[in-house]
């Protein structure tokens, strides 16, 4: 048995042998490098080396959790947890963990990532193309990160898996008011394009140059992967079931029902090869490709074992991190890997085939008055394109879509075939695989 | 702290759900989350400096979704501070959740959306302070300024030279103070070891005081004002603002409505955004009241101002003497880093401003 899952079992036997009746032991060992930059050049470089447990234990309907920082003390540690997990308030929401046979695809990291010691070249490439593009100023992350877990439960998950991510991401100013942002996110170091992202940003900063004020009114909008990924962020999570029971997702009671466009078909795919790929979930399910939206229709909210039971159904190998992390509660399903099916046009397709609409690289900040019904406004940012007639004739600032979400994702009338994956920051999360969308009629507001 | 067991904390969030429950008003999504931390921290420098510090945290979490005749609204709120058990007794989160779900369903059955135009707006201290917070506070961040932030929070629409440059009327003062006893973003010294003061951002309209740790200021020719913070030792100190609210004027609550002939009050927020340079920001009521003739009248339902930073605070002409706090989690840095902050305000007058 390896170092990790071997780590995960014992501190499952620690917990039962302490009096558990369950546990899970998630054991991470994840190596970050990441490389910052502004003003087109390197302000920081930070390698953070963390190996830690996630331990979940339940005695009955009692539950605890924490984040075990030191391996060493784990007996230790794990026998307060399961002594403090006695004295917890009973969880009704609780119906155990999954139980039975696994098999798991166990992921591999690709060699090149993990041996990886000096990236910056790859920063001063991206800097340099997007100046070439006329950047005058570029800034932006790259991240490299090797990531391995193993896992053990006392439901008979043990598993262990593996995987590399490279993300670059470049931020490029042709002016104080028009910019570009562009993206590479990729689990092989063959996937990384650092010039082709640089000189993308730099395009798309060169197209922003001289913005007007954008005008109001219902309009037509092609959203580039980036945008549409800062918008997956929040619809993807209203898909989890926890998110639905406590009445933040416009998803709740429309299982079966339209809520998207017959040119939406979105799953959830932790197995296909990405940065986010993962060979089980964070209570030791293997994962699975699950269709939460096909052709429009609504077929499921994504589940943990808890969550499942309480639905009826079965779990769709989605349970989330015991422990709260960012702005996600603990245990709650999260989902891992949304991916939107291509369509059959390409961007320059969809752009020729527009009347009158806006072209949006990025967006930001997109806030609810109401999760259930959808209502939203965000921010576009970077470039903001105006459309006439199949044409780009100028960009445009300072506006904001204001709209409803379940509208947004019923008005897609045009997916193109390329896809990108796409994952940035606090916004552009989790991880995506995506098209750019064409939008009809969506109603653009700004500042009075 | 150390007094109250996890069951306790428990039973007193069972105690909440059951006065909100008890209200008979039909609440289909109610989350309640209790957060306590205890942070002790060591700290020298070559300067010589030796600093020992504690912070205990509190924070409590409510997310509340009412239903009444087919229609929804929600409610997500914060209550923070620095210290003990005492501070969540001293919220009184029953009534005030209780009340919150009351106020919702008053909302959906009688509230009456404005008719778009221009109208006198009065700023209740919730959205004061997120006014204050979003194009007062993250603006005035020197490392935002100086373009470090460039690629994910963003720019500034303030440069370095703007100093003393008019941005809103004399009566908009906004003051960030990390020293504020009890509050959520209190500190003593910041993360490079300087002794924590008030900053005054913006003052009597004029950009006073940017936002610096002791890099920006190195770069901008000045001191340190002590804003840096990091979520956790395993992440950078970078430019954080601490307690941001509006500075108290001479009015009374009831003066500041009191002479307008026709205006909303936006009690509190529910949607809000800002763009990454900080110049256009949003704000959508979550309780608000129609005004006329100086009198509060009826709801109104989802108010929405969308307005320019200076267009915000340029209109301010009256400002009350009472000054509430509101906790927050405010984000920044690559990675995210969360951190705990007060926003607020008295309660705000804006002349003549666009509703919609």
């Amino acid at each position: 048995m390896s170092e990790l899952k071997e780590a995960a079992q014992e501190i499952v036997d620690f917990a039962r042998d302490a009096g558990a009746d369950d546990a899970v032991a998630e054991v991470f060992d994840h190596r970050t490098h990441q490389i910052r930059y502004s003003n087109s050049r390197i302000d920081a470089s930070n390698w953070w080396g963390l190996k830690h447990a996630h331990v979940f234990v339940a005695i009955g309907k009692r539950t605890l959790s924490t984040d075990l920082l030191d391996l060493a003390s784990a007996k230790a540690s794990v026998e307060a947890l399961v002594q403090g997990a006695r004295v917890t308030p009973e969880n009704s929401a609780y119906t155990g963990i999954a139980s039975g046979k696994f098999k798991y695809r166990r992921g591999k990291a690709d060699p090149k990532i993990v041996a990886m010691r000096s990236p910056t070249k790859h920063v001063h490439d991206a800097i340099s193309a997007a100046v070439r593009e006329g950047a005058t100023e570029v800034g932006g992350t790259l991240f490299v990160r090797h990531m391995r877990a193993g896992i053990a439960s006392s439901g008979g998950a043990l598993a262990e898996d593996e995987s590399s991510a490279l993300e670059l991401s470049v931020r490029a100013f042709s002016q104080p008011e028009a910019s570009g942002h562009a993206l590479c996110c990729t689990h092989k170091l063959s996937g990384m394009d650092a010039r082709g992202t640089g000189s993308r940003a730099g395009q798309m900063a060169f197209l922003a140059k001289d913005p007007v004020q954008g005008d109001v009114g219902k309009m037509d909008l092609i959203l580039e992967p980036m945008f549409l990924g800062e918008l997956m962020h929040s619809t993807s999570h209203m898909m989890s079931a926890f998110y639905v029971e406590v009445g933040m997702s416009m998803f709740a009671k429309r299982v079966g029902k339209k809520v998207a466009s017959e040119e939406v078909t979105l799953v959830d795919d932790p197995t296909m090869p990405s940065t986010s790929q993962r060979a089980f979930d964070h209570e030791g399910v293997p994962t699975k490709r699950t269709v939460m939206i096909d052709r429009g229709v609504l077929k499921t909210y994504l589940h943990d074992t808890s969550t499942a039971k309480r639905f009826k159904t079965k779990t769709t190998g989605n349970a989330g991190p015991y422990v709260p992390i960012g702005f996600d509660p603990p245990a709650a399903p999260l989902p891992i890997h949304p991916v939107l099916e291509p369509g059959d046009l390409s961007v320059e397709e969809m752009i020729a085939d527009t009347k009158n609409g806006l072209y949006l690289n990025n967006t930001w900040y997109t806030r609810y008055q109401s999760y259930s019904r959808g209502d939203f406004s965000t921010i576009p940012r970077d470039a903001i394109l105006k459309i006439e007639d199949g044409r780009i004739v100028g960009a445009v600032k300072s506006i904001r879509v204001s709209d409803n979400m379940l509208t947004l994702w019923k008005n897609i009338d045009a997916v193109s075939k390329s896809t990108e994956e796409v994952f940035w920051w606090d916004e552009v999360a989790p991880p995506s695989t995506l098209p750019s969308v064409r939008v009809k009629g969506m109603n653009i507001t700004r500042s009075s | 702290m150390a007094d109250i067991t996890i069951e306790d904390q428990v039973d007193f969030l069972k105690g909440i759900d059951a006065t909100v429950t008890k209200t008979k008003v039909k609440v289909e999504g109610r989350y309640f989350e209790i957060r306590t931390s205890e942070t002790s921290g060591s700290f020298a420098n070559s300067d010589g400096s030796r600093i020992s510090s504690y912070l205990p945290r509190v924070r409590v979490d409510s997310s509340l979704v009412v239903t009444s005749k087919g229609e929804s609204e929600q409610s997500m709120r914060e209550f923070g501070g620095t210290g003990g058990w005492e501070l969540v007794e001293s919220w009184n989160l029953e009534k005030a959740l209780a009340d919150e779900v009351r106020m919702l369903k008053t909302v959906i059955d009688k509230g009456k959306m404005v008719k778009p135009g221009k109208y006198d707006l009065v700023c209740g201290p919730e959205v004061a302070g997120i006014a204050a917070h979003e194009s007062c506070g993250h603006p005035m961040e020197a490392d935002r300024i100086l373009g470090r932030e460039m690629s994910q929070a963003g720019k500034s629409f303030v440069k370095p030279e703007m100093i003393n440059f008019r941005v809103g009327s004399e009566y908009a003062t906004v003051v960030d103070d990390p020293t504020i006893p009890g509050s959520y973003g209190y500190y003593a010294y910041d993360q490079e070891g300087v002794r924590a003061r008030p900053r005054y951002l913006y003052k009597e309209g004029l950009m006073n005081e940017f936002l610096t740790n002791r890099e920006t200021a190195a770069t901008l020719g000045c001191q340190s004002n002590a804003s840096s913070r990091s979520e956790n030792y395993l992440r950078e100190p970078i430019v954080r603002m601490a307690n941001t609210h509006v500075a108290p004027g001479d009015f009374e609550d009831d003066e500041i409505f009191g002479s307008v002939k026709e205006g909303v009050l936006m009690h509190s927020f529910t949607e809000w955004n800002i763009d990454d340079k900080r110049y256009n920001q949003k704000y959508v009521s979550r309780e608000a009241y129609f005004i006329e003739d100086g009198e509060l009248g009826g709801p109104a339902k989802r108010c929405a101002l969308e307005i320019t930073t200076p267009g915000f605070w340029g209109a301010v002409d009256a400002v009350s003497k009472h000054v509430k706090h509101n906790a927050a989690e405010c984000g920044k840095g690559d990675p995210a880093q969360s951190m705990a902050v007060f926003t607020g305000g008295p309660m705000m007058r804006l002349r003549g401003v666009a509703l919609k």
